[in-house]
């Protein structure tokens, strides 16, 4: 089976008056037709930047963007026109942005937004696009949905907001959905809802998701797949199974002990990341997480791993060469 | 308030009160009317009357007002959040709790009602100074009140009483129908001068925040040198120049009104003589104030100049509004940049840019005074509400001071200018979108 969406080595970098930020530094993402992709990482490790890029809605000049490949339904986007790009954008491929507060226009009634995709796409009349997102506000759990058509989104919650969102993302049947965040601006019980809603869409309408997130918990929940991003790297990537059984790379092993578990015994580890997050401009020589590492070792600081599958495991990668079950063991 | 007489399910917070903007206005209109009445030199009942009626109905309304009156935090419905309420809508009763801007506005309108309804029965009435195809009998409503053109004989320098309500100027002309005519002229200027600044500003503004860059620069830079230059010297120089050619077209015309009589009198020789004396400077000065009349330059000239604080809003507007997340998400929806503009930007731009361009009006009506205050601008025979005082200011002296020749065109302006600010300020709280929407 092909792929769905195949990027191999994406680039993105700002130019800015501190030196080139390198935001994405070479990743390559594979999602297969109703696949779930989980992209994973602290704040400012790129993840929003390699999802606009591949939405295509990072402006070109200032940044600078360079693949190898961007194929997305086997049609090569890396050198698309801007009209091509409109043509993919809210019809194949959709987005779903991390503030349900802000991502609507506050001047337009939630009917309304619903019908643009369905008006610019399918040029749809007005009478149509109206029954369209009566049933997608339906779809997405929002009742009353035919009066709720002509409210405004300050009359809406954060969740029904995020829902109305996902509608809007799902109006023209896209084959895949990114995610950056969905849950993040919300509270707890309507994270469950939204993620509940994501994977029923998943179910009932093959849609692909590749789904952004700095919670671990979130995409163990919801991705078959996790790729673990720092500084604008991949660092780990494999099945969500086994990157929650057994983390091989020292910075996924940290992601996973800082997030509180209802076993923990009381009192027991409960670890933060220690240090901060590089800064972009002026990347180390070495490994970029060698600074915070624990299993750091010599020649880490020398040259920077790249990613090549664990021994005993094909499906998987790391970008690390210390081995923590026996950090002398060093590659 | 146990001792109202009124039920408690009559009671309402200010802003949803249905009497409390009756009240507020009445009691504009009563100082208003008792001011004008007051300065009447010859005493007469009836105004006095309907002076004592306005403020008894206005102190009953205020009454009813007071009595019923609810403290604004505790609503007195429950709040209809789910119903499709608009943010115009919520922007109106924001408005509504602004108890100045509510009342200006509707002292303005009445103003604006009045002095627009003069000039529509002087145009229904074809009256061309002194030259009425329908003549009106002296002292009828019409001629009194109404016609700003007729010379009442015997009738010079009357300071107010109730035949000539403001008086009357030099020619005995009633100064009640020039301020209504003038007060015309003054909001046509203001009103086409704000729209002339608003469209340079708008798409000046908007076309260098959204291009961005390198254009974005340059165009913010020649704002930035626009904002140095002396303003209302450009102005008075344009003015000066569009009168030096009136003067020649003025000129020109009356030897053309020359050749037709002559030619009516069938002396050819003397036509071809005349004809041959209109230099070509003439006939291009006579073109050019048939196609620009001078109320024109002054819009124009005006709004060339105030431009340049709407594109600097619309420029930060824009480059805060492209990078909002929404603009973003509908991108993201394959939305074209058209749409985007259209239909996601200019929306989210026409709050301050109203709110602006109500502040814009005062200020173009009174660089319009100012203008026509030392003596450019509008002429004779029309006049506006600057020209109207500056003639008052000639006509007062201290041994017979005609204090109304000035008085009322200035209190017509300032009044204009006070409703205008308080308008603008109301609007400017009621169209924030940040503000509480209760
Ligand atoms: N337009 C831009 N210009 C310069 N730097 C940018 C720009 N957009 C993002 N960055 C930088 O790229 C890095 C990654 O940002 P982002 O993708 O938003 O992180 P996150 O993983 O939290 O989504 C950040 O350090 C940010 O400062
Ligand atoms: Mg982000």
């Amino acid at each position: 089976m092909t792929a769905l969406l195949d990027v191999v080595n994406l680039r993105t970098s700002f130019p800015t008056p501190s030196g080139l930020v390198r935001a994405v530094d070479g990743v390559n993402l594979k999602v297969e037709p109703g696949g779930s992709v989980g992209i994973v990482g602290e704040s400012g490790s790129g993840k929003s930047v390699l999802s606009l890029t591949i939405m295509g809605l990072v402006a070109c000049p200032p940044a600078i963007i360079t693949a190898d490949k961007i194929e997305f339904e086997g049609r090569d986007l890396s050198h698309a026109s801007q009209a091509q790009w409109r043509g993919v954008r809210g019809n194949r491929l959709a987005m779903i942005f991390q503030d349900p507060m802000t991502s609507l226009n506050p001047f337009l009634t939630v009917g309304d937004q619903l019908a643009e995709p369905l008006i610019v796409h399918r040029q749809a009349s007005a009478a149509d696009a109206r029954n369209k997102a009566k049933e997608l506000l339906q779809r997405v759990g929002i009742p009353a949905a035919s009066e709720r058509l002509d409210a405004y989104p300050h009359q809406f919650s954060g969740g029904m907001r995020q829902r109305v969102m996902i509608a809007m993302a799902m109006a023209c049947e896209p084959a895949l959905i990114i995610a950056d965040e969905p849950t993040t601006a919300l509270d707890v019980t309507v994270q469950a809802q939204i993620l509940d809603l994501m994977r029923e869409i998943r179910e009932s309408a093959g849609t692909a998701f590749v789904l952004i997130t700095h919670d671990m918990g979130v995409a163990a929940g919801f991705c078959d797949e996790i790729n673990v991003m720092y500084a604008g790297r991949v660092v780990e990537r494999g099945s969500t199974r086994s990157i929650f059984r057994d983390p091989r790379h020292p910075y996924t092993k940290a992601l996973l002990e800082s997030v509180p578990r209802l076993d923990d015994p009381p009192g027991g580890r409960f670890l933060p990341i220690p240090g901060q997050p590089p800064d972009l401009t002026s990347l180390p020589v070495g490994c970029s997480y060698a600074p915070r590492c624990r299993w750091v070792q010599p020649g880490c600081l020398e040259t920077a791993p790249t990613l090549v599958p664990v021994e005993n495991d094909p499906a998987r990668t790391k970008a690390c060469f210390v081995d923590m079950a026996d950090p002398k063991g060093q590659v | 308030m146990s001792s109202s007489p009124f039920p408690a399910r009559f009671r309402r917070p200010w802003n949803e009160h249905p009497l409390s903007l009756p009240a507020n206005v009445l009691w504009v209109f009563t100082v208003l009317l008792a001011t004008g009445v007051g300065l009447l030199s010859d005493f007469s009942i009836l105004a006095w009357l309907a002076v004592v009626g306005m403020t008894i109905a206005a102190t009953g309304v205020t009454w009813v007002v007071r009595s019923t009156l609810d403290s604004p935090n505790v609503s007195s419905k429950p709040s209809d959040v789910m119903k499709g309420t608009s943010l115009w809508k919520d922007a109106l009763r924001r408005w509504r709790r602004h108890q100045m801007a509510t009342a200006s506005s509707v002292v303005l309108l009445t103003i604006a009602l009045a002095c627009a309804s003069q000039h529509a029965l002087i145009h229904l009435v074809p009256i061309a100074m002194n030259q009425r195809t329908i003549d009106f009998a002296p002292d009828s409503f019409f001629s009194l009140h109404i016609d700003h053109t007729r010379t009442h004989e015997g009738h010079t320098y009357q300071p107010p009483s109730s035949r000539h309500w403001f008086g009357t100027d030099s020619l005995g002309r009633d100064l009640f129908a020039r301020t209504l005519f003038g007060g015309g002229i003054s909001f046509l200027v203001g009103l086409v001068g704000t729209l002339v600044s608003v469209a340079i500003g708008v798409s000046w503004g908007a076309t260098a925040g959204y291009a961005g860059g390198r254009i974005d620069t340059w165009m913010m830079r020649a704002v930035d040198i626009l904002y140095g230059l002396p303003f209302l010297f450009l102005v008075i120089l344009i003015m000066t120049l569009v009168n030096g050619l009136g003067t020649i077209a003025s000129k020109a015309e009356q030897r053309y009104a020359e050749i037709e009589m002559n030619r009516a009198q069938g002396d050819l020789a003397q036509v071809a003589a005349l004809e041959e004396k209109i230099t070509a400077e003439e006939r291009t000065a006579l073109w050019m104030t048939r196609l620009f009349p001078p109320i024109v330059v002054v819009f124009i000239a005006i709004g060339l100049v105030s431009w340049l604080t709407m594109a600097r809003i619309t420029r930060g507007q824009v480059l805060s509004l492209r990078e909002r997340e929404f603009v973003t998400a509908a991108r993201a929806i394959g939305a074209g940049p058209l749409r985007i503009i259209f239909l996601h930007i200019v929306p989210n731009l026409l709050g301050p840019v109203i709110v602006y361009s109500t502040l814009t009006i005062p200020e173009i009506m009174l660089s319009e005074a100012f203008l026509s205050f030392i003596g450019l601008g509008i002429s004779e025979p029309s006049c506006s509400w600057g020209t109207l005082a500056s003639e008052g200011l000639a006509g007062i002296n201290v041994i017979k001071p005609r204090w109304w020749l000035m008085f009322y065109p200035a209190a017509a302006l300032s009044i204009s200018l006070f409703c205008l600010n308080f308008i603008g300020d109301g609007l400017r709280d009621a169209l924030d979108p940040k503000g509480d929407r209760r």
